[in-house]
């Protein structure tokens, strides 16, 4: 009987999760919950107080059998052993309750004046937090006849904006500004590009992000993002570890990435059902036009009834004390063109492995690699396999100086008979957080022309730009 | 009936608490040894921060999650120490331990913080903390404070332990004392002893014990400095008389040891935090450790305890 109560009581924690959620599903029934939650509430904190209420007794009735009134030595400091600010702090600890200090205004002020907290209200203090980046970017090519590889010119400034806009949900917008030549990965020397530069606003994501809207471990964006295909896809440009996208990447998703608008999902498994492990599954909904024109596999033109769809899946774990290691899986299915008649399946495969140093010094390596699998229909009658991936690694040499190497061989992603492969040594300095300089080198092969090609790269930042990645080791 | 299963489901998550530790996640070290020291075995506590390194610079994975994902403390320092908190909170989901939550525990409550930039700041001041010195910690009486503010929040989300948390903050608090008495005494003949640090982390400790930092060798904070700055640097050693070099754990021991030799004095890597060192594996540790290491170093350096050089002249009159 009593094996079969606590059963009942083990289950009831788990109904009581469903019965919530589908409570707050209706609306009718919304204040009586609530109120049914604040007697829940105060009759939980009233049995907690009591059973506190019963130790404390039980501890002052030990003492007193102990034979004297005062704390036991081992337990009690001396008043004598503190001085008056020791004392006072005694007396606050003494003092404290199971519910938080009501401080008073005057209180809170002073507390608030050593921090510089208070100062004249206005509206401006709901602005939301801006930053600009702007990425300076050289280049110069042993080919001549490629406009996009012997120019210098601000790549772009993007315009970072964020800000909380309601209790459960921050909002942002990425603005970039760029200045850019067409530079495609499998560059035709038969059809060089006319080096005009194009000079446009993009909106490269704007989307509301849900963080806490009462359901657990889960969060939503809605709006237009990144898609959380692979491990690089979601960075802007300029949180590149080099100067360009690696090769795949700019195969299959874009040039510089895949974004789409629509629903994203993300779920974090609850770490106590699966060991301590750290498990994130995300699907998106997207309308499937990906980059428009720019975009070499998703492209049609966000018609409502051939939306694409994305999942990713990772396990992040720390293998040893010093190595954090995660691997992820993607894959991602819509549409290649405006009748719906040529399918896109992308599948995906990431991993990045980290060794952080034990000193606290700065011999720091990270070791990445993606590869994706494609079939995309480039006719109602022909489909391409093509595969590709990259291999990065990077060594932090001291507190400010990173230097690394990307390994690149993917196929063309419309053209499986085609293939492109290059070396990427680079070099990084950052002055500064805010101020970052890179040297890199590329060869360049396959079949396209053959490249060697020097690049340079000053990106700078300023305003109030938000923590990057944590394998950015920055 | 309703009433009758909304009842029953109370009792069994109240059921379900009981017994059960106190899940704490800090973000250093330092915050990490009090909730332990207070908590005792009714908490489990894991810091993200494992001692040695940048407090500004840890990697938030999300490993780290994990723990923060069934916190039911977040302690910090509630300023902008940790510009990688917020990436580890979005990424916890869970709610318990945002902003405004009894799970949120700002250590800086109460602390009057130093150096607080008043007027316009910018990036030309190098990576400066807009709401003052961040590096509080190193100091005891400060790690009373946050003694203080840790037990009451621990109190708040867990009373029925209430009698014993406060029993060990007392036991803390005290304890803190005795140290701060114990050091400023061990220190007393070297009190003014100069110094030159490698960053700006030591502004508190200068409170606890009486050094006087005359410089650091980073020309603003982040900032490495050049060549021409780094000879400012020694320069300015000679010119005062600084026989001392304080390099923290993360920082380039190499060119704290050339600033050094450069200029006559002495380097020592000291922790800022518990567990910078093995040596200094509790708060109470780090401070007597750092003290020692400090005299040791400045011993080294030639300086004399102020009792020696009293006996100097009184033998020479």
């Amino acid at each position: 009987m009593r094996t079969r109560v606590w059963f009942v009581a083990a289950l009831v924690p788990l109904l009581c999760g469903r019965a919530h959620a589908q409570t707050t599903r209706t609306t009718t029934d919304d204040r009586m919950d609530q109120f049914e939650r604040r007697l829940d509430e105060m009759e939980r904190r009233h049995q907690i107080e009591l059973k506190a209420r019963d130790e404390e007794i039980g501890r002052l009735r030990a003492q007193l059998r102990q034979g004297g009134g005062a704390p036991a030595a081992t337990t009690a400091p001396s008043a004598a052993a503190t001085d008056r600010s020791t004392q006072e702090m005694l007396n606050e600890i003494e003092g404290a309750g199971p519910t938080p200090d009501e401080r008073t205004r005057g209180e809170v002020m002073k507390d608030a004046a050593t921090r510089n907290a208070f100062g004249p209200r206005t509206a401006v203090d709901f602005n939301p937090g801006i930053a600009v980046v702007s990425d300076f970017r050289g280049s110069v090519s042993s080919r001549n006849d490629n406009p996009a590889r012997n120019r210098f010119d601000v790549g772009s400034i993007e315009l970072d904006m964020r800000a909380a806009v309601a209790p459960i949900a921050d909002g942002v917008l990425i603005l970039p500004v760029s200045r850019d030549v067409d530079d495609p990965l499998f560059f035709n020397r038969d059809e060089p590009g006319d080096g005009a530069v194009n000079t446009g606003v993009e909106l490269e994501e704007a989307y509301v992000f849900l963080h806490d809207f009462g359901v657990p471990n889960l969060t939503a964006k809605l709006g237009r993002f990144h898609l959380r295909f692979g491990r690089q896809n979601i960075l802007h440009s300029h949180d590149w570890p080099t100067f360009d996208n690696n090769f795949v990447n700019q195969s299959f998703l874009g040039s510089e990435s895949l974004n789409d608008s629509g629903l994203s999902l993300s779920y974090v498994v609850p770490p106590d059902l699966i060991g301590d492990n750290y498990v994130e599954a995300i699907v998106e909904i997207i309308s499937g036009e990906g980059n428009g024109d720019e975009g070499p596999v998703l492209n049609n033109s966000a018609f409502i009834d051939s939306p694409a769809v994305n999942t990713h899946i990772l396990w992040n774990h720390d293998v040893a004390r010093d190595w954090n290691l995660e691997v992820g899986g993607s894959y991602l299915f819509g549409k290649h063109n405006d009748d719906n008649r040529q399918g896109v399946n992308l599948f995906g495969a990431d991993v990045t492995l980290i060794h952080t140093d034990p000193t606290g010094g700065f011999d720091n390596q990270l070791f990445q690699a993606e590869a994706i699998y494609g079939v995309v229909d480039t006719s109602p009658i022909a489909t391409q396999h093509s595969f590709g991936a990259y291999l990065l690694a990077q060594q932090q040499l001291n507190r400010d100086w990173y230097a690394g190497v990307r390994l690149d061989w993917t196929k063309n992603a419309l053209d499986e008979n085609q293939e492109v492969w290059g070396v990427s040594p680079y070099i990084t300095w950052y002055y500064f957080e805010f101020l970052r300089f890179r040297l890199e080198y590329q060869y360049k092969a396959g079949d396209v022309p053959t490249e060697n090609n020097l690049y340079f790269q000053v990106t700078w930042i300023f305003g109030a730009h938000p923590p990057h990645p944590y394998w950015a080791m920055r | 009936m309703r009433w009758l299963k909304l009842v029953v489901i109370g009792i069994a998550v109240v059921a379900s608490r009981v017994g059960a530790k106190l899940n704490i996640v800090t973000t250093t070290t330092d915050y990490a040894d009090i909730a332990r020291q207070i908590g005792g075995d009714r908490v489990d506590v894991h810091s993200v921060m494992r001692g040695p390194e940048n407090v500004h610079n840890v990697l938030a994975k999300p490993t780290e999650m994990v723990y923060l994902n069934r916190a039911d403390l977040f302690v910090h320092s509630g300023l902008d120490t940790e510009p990688w908190r917020d990436n580890l909170l979005r990424g916890a989901r869970n709610p318990r331990v945002n902003f405004g939550q009894p799970g949120w525990v700002d250590m800086s409550t109460g602390i009057t913080l130093k150096e607080v930039p008043v007027g316009k700041i910018d990036r030309s001041q190098g990576d400066v903390h807009a709401y003052g010195n961040p590096h509080y910690t190193l100091n005891p009486q400060v790690a009373q404070r946050m003694a203080v503010t840790l037990v009451k929040a621990m109190i708040a989300v867990d009373p029925a332990n209430a009698g014993f948390y406060k029993d060990n903050a007392k036991r803390f608090v005290t304890s803190m004392a005795a140290v701060e008495r114990e050091i400023r005494e061990k220190f007393a003949p070297y009190a003014g002893l100069k110094v030159v640090t490698f960053h700006n982390a030591w502004a508190y400790f200068a409170d606890a014990i009486p050094i006087d930092i005359v410089g650091t060798i980073e020309p603003k904070p982040a900032i490495t400095p050049s060549p021409a700055q780094v000879e400012q640097t020694i320069e300015m050693m000679r010119r005062e008389g600084v026989r001392v070099v304080i390099c923290e754990t993360y920082d380039d021991d190499r060119l704290a040891q050339y600033v050094a030799d450069k200029a006559g004095a002495k380097m020592v890597v000291l922790p800022d935090h518990v567990l910078g060192k093995p040596e200094a594996d509790t708060y109470q540790n780090l401070f007597r450790y750092d003290t020692e290491k400090l005299i040791e170093t400045a011993r080294a350096a030639g300086v004399r305890a102020k009792s020696e050089t009293e006996q100097g002249a009184g033998n020479a009159r």
